[in-house]
């Protein structure tokens, strides 16, 4: 089994159980789009709806973040997770 | 701060339109806190005042030899004695000056104490929004310019009403799709990036010393914020109202203080200075308005004080008494008014930024000081975001996050394409990409960033020059608008080779270049020399200069700037 941490912040929080930080369990060698299935599993449409279009595809604004890394950066959902990693969503921010 | 220096207000061409979010305004000298040139904008309602009295620039030039303030109404236009404001803080000053005038609907810009006392943080406050850096305050201090009260009542027109109208309403349509401006940004202003800064693990704490160690999300965080807020405010023609005001609760020292603090200033005077009292930093940027002090460079100065204080490097003697230490929010606060005084001891050691105290101190506690260029840092720490950083060590106008911001790094966005942070590949074509951007569509025709970044990334050029054609009449299209990009960062640039700068300048501090941060989501990540190199090699490749950051013959006279290239020739850099 792999386990990665998930974290988000402030308008996300709600739809996932409220919790800023939690830990999912799956199964190893699975990519970012398993884990977001892990998670639409538990938290189911609010949370779909909140960060996926009609089409399937992830909104413009939503941010996923793998250790850090922008996945979109690197081979999107079908980036590969490893035990340990730490994955970052976020609703659309700006500002600053 | 000499008398040849020009203090230049300039609004832009769609100010005193109905174009959202253009009630905007730069003021434009050489800075006496980086001796480069200096640009610090503002919103509000000043702004279109200028337009509405008919003016477009304010060029202010020499110095008066008693303390003064200018009149404008309309046409007409006097320069009055203002020895009954001197000493007045900027709050104050605007009630009596209207008072004096006998015209409440009058809009002033005006310095307080610290302009007065010619601090080189001192900002020209307007209401309560600011012209905040670099040093704009005490240049006009140094001039003896207390204020300017403006009342314009004419009507303005554009050139184009149909065009208008058409851009227009393509503006407005993609400020309602944008996922963030309406539905986050607008309730929650630019304070809610202190979350994802933390996540991301770059919202610097402690001086750079302790960035992703301590959090500072459950006191200074969003549900911290919204208890706080008593409402926003809008600029002129703003349908967004960004601006959170905050209101000091509970029952501590600082209750009732009321003021619009911004993400800047929850790092400046929360996490910068180890800071986790909100209330206390509600009050700080109450007395930097007040005082008419930047809060950025003012608070970061304030935490590289701590940190020279826990050092050894600054003593209970050099500092009046005062315990200096991180997360003291009594003498963060007490430190505002004595540098604003320039009161002797601590206050005049602190009031002219990071680097000069730097150079007052010496003892190597150079490589604690976090600025580019005499600019103290933005609240992102350049370790976990090098495009961002770039921006820093090659902006015009030092480490300003505002001349090339980098949203790919900072919130994740797609436009041009999307960008690991952490890499340096790429980041000097992606800096350049950024600096222009906002220089074109934001800076130029004074347009608000946030509207640019957040409605209109991938468009931002295309309606710069449908908007501007409008109102004025000229027939842009986006190869102008990158055109005049490129000819802002090439005279800017040359201005500062002309101000003596080199590639030595650009660039970090030590502890930016050797310190790993060690904790958070940025953990282990530093900019090393050597990536450095790299990317400001690639920086200056893609601006088409030399390996040393001059501008090239081939490039100025692309740009049209040929008399430039004389000079910099002349100057034998060319």
């Amino acid at each position: 089994m792999t386990e990665v941490k998930v974290k988000t912040i402030f308008s996300l929080i709600e739809l996932v159980g409220g919790h800023r930080e939690q830990t999912i369990s799956f199964e190893t060698g699975e990519t970012v789009s398993a884990l977001i299935a892990e998670l639409l599993g538990l938290y189911g449409d609010d949370l779909r709806r909140r960060l996926f279009d009609e089409t399937g595809k992830v909104k413009h604004g939503i941010a996923l973040f793998l250790n850090g890394r922008n996945i979109f950066a690197l081979e999107g959902l079908e980036t590969k997770i490893n035990n340990g990693d730490e994955f970052l969503m976020f609703p659309p921010v700006g500002g600053g | 701060m000499g008398e040849s220096n020009k203090l230049i207000f300039a609004s832009g061409p769609l100010s005193g339109t109905s174009a959202p979010c253009a009630s905007r305004m730069s003021v434009t000298t050489k800075s006496p806190l980086t001796c480069a040139i200096g640009i610090a904008l503002s919103g509000g309602y000043f702004p279109v005042e200028l337009k509405f009295a008919g003016y477009d620039v304010l060029i202010i030039e020499g110095k008066s030899e008693e303390p003064m303030y200018i009149w404008i109404k309309d046409d007409k236009v006097s320069i009055r004695k203002a020895d009954k404001l001197w000493g007045m803080n900027t709050l104050d000053t605007q009630i009596v000056l209207k008072q004096e005038l006998n015209e409440q609907a009058a809009r002033i810009a005006c310095i307080g104490p610290a302009g007065e006392n010619l601090s080189k943080m001192a900002a020209i406050i307007n209401e309560r929004r600011a012209f905040g850096r670099k040093g704009v305050g005490a240049v006009m201090g140094s001039k003896n310019l207390k204020a300017i009260a403006i009342r314009g009542t004419n009507e303005f027109s554009v050139a184009n009403p149909e065009a208008f109208k058409k851009a227009r309403s393509v503006m407005l349509g993609a400020m309602k799709e944008s996922p963030v401006l309406y539905s986050e940004f607008s309730k929650l202003g630019t304070p809610m990036v202190v979350e994802a800064t933390s996540a991301m693990g770059m919202f610097p704490s402690e001086n750079y010393r302790t960035t992703g160690e301590k959090s500072y999300v459950e006191n200074l965080g969003v549900a911290s914020s919204i208890e706080r807020t008593s409402g926003n405010e809008h600029c002129y023609g703003c349908p967004v109202g960004c601006t959170q005001l905050k209101i000091a609760r509970g029952s501590s020292k600082y209750v009732g203080a009321m003021s619009d603090p911004e993400y800047e200033t929850y790092y400046s005077f929360g996490s910068q200075t180890g800071v986790q009292d909100h209330d206390s930093i509600i009050y700080a940027d109450h007395l930097c308005d007040k005082y008419g002090l930047d809060t950025m460079s003012v608070g970061v100065t304030i935490g590289f004080a701590m940190e020279l204080f826990e050092n050894g490097l600054l003593t209970l003697e050099d500092t009046n008494g005062m315990e200096l230490k991180f997360g003291n929010h009594q003498v963060m606060t007490d430190l505002i008014t004595e540098i604003a005084f320039r009161r002797e001891g601590i206050g005049q050691l602190l009031c002219d930024g990071t680097k000069v105290l730097a150079e007052k101190i010496d003892q190597g506690c150079e490589k604690y000081v976090m600025h580019v260029k005499g600019l103290e840092f933005p609240a992102y720490d350049p370790r976990g975001a090098k495009a961002h950083g770039l921006n820093f060590v090659t902006a015009y106008t030092g480490a300003d996050h505002n001349r090339g911001y980098a949203p790919q790094e900072i919130f994740g966005a797609p436009i041009p394409k999307p960008y690991d942070r952490f890499t340096p590949e790429g980041k000097g074509w992606l800096t350049k990409w950024n600096q222009d951007v906002r220089c074109a569509t934001a800076d130029c025709p004074t347009m608000c960033g946030f509207l640019i970044d957040m409605a209109l990334p991938h468009i931002a050029e295309e309606n710069t020059a449908a908007m501007v054609s409008s109102v004025t009449g000229l027939s842009l299209t986006k190869e102008d608008v990158y055109k005049v990009r490129e000819r802002v960062n090439n005279l800017a640039k040359t201005f500062n080779i002309t101000a003596g700068f080199t590639r030595a300048d650009d660039t970090f501090p030590e502890r930016i270049l050797t310190e790993p941060i060690k904790e958070g989501a940025s953990k282990g990540h530093y900019v090393s020399q050597d990536e450095l190199n790299m990317m400001l090699d690639d920086y200056y490749e893609a601006r088409n200069w030399t390996k040393e950051g001059i501008p090239t013959l081939e490039k100025l006279t692309e740009l049209g700037l040929e008399d430039v290239a004389q000079m910099l020739s002349k100057l034998g850099k060319l």
